[in-house]
């Protein structure tokens, strides 16, 4: 029964959550930059291209006023982001099942690796979510649903860990493990998560109205 | 006072509030940075930082982000609100922000709160829910040409006063007014004219110290815009185009505004 699961949601399912996810997350791309075209009709847009580069970049490094201010929030989503990507593309366990389905393929990082990034995310995913329930601004700022995203995000590293270090039940922490990652895929770019493309857009626009005061990439 | 909607296709609820008018407000306000940014917000918080609200008061209601609440509330009740909501939506998006966009220059998605802000005040505006000192300004920015109501024989008085007395210090200094060619015109804070004339006299001695070739207009000189702060477009329109036009017929080549 695990093995059929586990086949449904590592198959025609995670080839569904990407669907949804690529293609969700292109529509809504389109319909912004298509709004904007509307509207730069009416009042000319002028984008300052370069400013709106630097300012994507910035905030994509830890180079900014952010890192300052606020240097534990700031490490926690780094270190969150880049070991949940990181994971993401770059585990052999996932490389290979791209291989086996499409015929993908790239390098890979060393085993030992799997367990470090999920625990890394996971420790990033903690802090942030302490914050979130512990810091009076935040708990004044939040919805429920942003503790149900988080708690979404958490699931795949820690299913994916839970698999590995702890024999008993391995193959319903991996079921958990897909069947989580899909449902993740899926939410992507119906909820806050589809930061992941709209981040680049909102950034840029923002870093090229201040180009234009030529006040910095911010 | 602005006079909304025709009452044949408003859509009046129990308690008066016009939703035909706040709905056609809310499709002219969603565009493509409107609908972005209130779906990105992570609610993380770092736009704190750069408000100077939270800094004084460090309470959840000064977090910038907090005043997108009643915007994303708006639209996701398709503005299906009442009035009560629509006092929340006032006393936080009036009374809690300046529209001076620091914080998101701390915000990592770049989120404009201001514009938002601006906005959710639009949203008030079609709701007839402006401040009363805020619209008091603007009847009178609108009727007089500066929110405080100063009328023009007063301007005058006040800036001959102001040069007679730096001529003093100053005996060559002048402050042209409606003169034509003049490289730019000043406006001012008409709280420098009605309450700190000796703001318009360092104005004035800094100009000439400069040799700035410069002017004043008798008709329009007031540089802020209260259409604009409150939210109110057609209002800030005719605020800004009485300044550009005072300034094309003076042939000026910039325009200087000072707070
Ligand atoms: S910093 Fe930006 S994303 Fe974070 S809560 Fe503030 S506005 Fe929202
Ligand atoms: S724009 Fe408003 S919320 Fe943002 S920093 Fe200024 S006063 Fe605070």
């Amino acid at each position: 029964m695990t093995r059929a699961l586990y086949d449904l949601f590592a198959g025609p399912l995670a080839l569904g959550a990407f669907v949804v996810c690529l293609v969700g997350l292109a529509v809504r791309g389109v319909v912004f930059l298509s709004l904007m075209r509307r509207e730069a009709a009416a009042v000319p847009e002028n984008v300052r291209w370069g400013w709106a580069g630097l300012s994507i970049l910035r905030y994509l490094l830890p180079v900014n006023v952010t890192n300052r201010v606020n240097p534990l929030a700031t490490a926690a989503g780094f270190v969150f982001h880049a070991a949940l990507i990181g994971g993401a593309l770059f585990l052999s366990a996932h490389v290979v099942l791209l291989e086996q389905a499409w015929g993908l393929s790239w390098p890979v990082l060393p085993g030992l690796w799997a367990d470090v990034l999920a625990a890394a995310a996971l420790a990033g995913l903690v802090v942030l979510a302490g914050r979130r329930l512990l810091d009076p601004k935040l708990r004044g700022l939040s919805e429920p649903r942003d503790l149900w995203l988080l708690l979404l995000v958490a699931l795949p590293p820690a299913s994916g860990l839970a698999a590995h270090l702890l024999a008993p039940g391995y193959e319903w922490w991996m079921v958990l493990h897909v069947v989580s990652a899909d449902v993740l895929l899926a939410a992507i770019p119906f909820t806050k998560l589809s930061h992941a493309l709209l981040f680049a857009l909102s950034r840029g626009v923002t870093g090229s109205d201040f180009g234009k005061r030529r006040v910095g990439p911010w | 006072m602005v006079v909304h909607a025709a009452a044949h296709d408003a859509d009046l609820s129990p308690d008066g509030v016009d939703r035909a008018a706040i709905r056609r407000v809310m499709r002219s306000k969603a565009g493509a940075r409107l609908s972005l940014w209130l779906s990105i917000c992570s609610r993380c918080g770092q736009c704190a930082e750069g408000c100077h609200y939270y800094a004084s008061n460090p309470s959840p209601e000064h977090v910038p982000a907090f005043r997108l609440k009643p915007l994303f509330e708006l639209y996701r009740r398709q503005g299906e609100v009442d009035r009560e909501f629509l006092e929340r939506l006032r006393d936080i998006d009036y009374g809690t922000c300046t529209m001076c966009q620091r914080c998101t220059m701390y915000c990592p998605h770049g989120i404009g709160i201001a514009p938002l802000v601006h906005a959710a005040r639009g949203v008030a505006v079609a709701a007839g829910m402006i401040p009363q000192g805020l619209a008091k300004g603007m009847a009178n920015a609108l009727e007089f040409g500066n929110n405080l109501g100063v009328t023009e024989e007063e301007f005058l008085e006040t800036v001959e006063w102001q040069l007679e007395e730096l001529r003093e210090e100053m005996p060559d200094a002048d402050a042209p007014v409606d003169k034509e060619g003049a490289e730019f015109l000043l406006t001012f804070h008409p709280r420098d004219i009605k309450f700190y004339p000796q703001n318009l006299f360092n104005y004035l001695k800094l100009y000439n110290a400069a040799r700035v070739d410069f002017t004043l207009s008798s008709r329009a000189w007031d540089s802020t815009n209260l259409g604009l702060f409150a939210g109110d477009v057609p209002t800030a329109t005719r605020l800004a185009e009485r300044v550009v036009e005072a300034a094309e017929a003076l042939r000026v080549k910039a325009l200087i505004t000072a707070e």
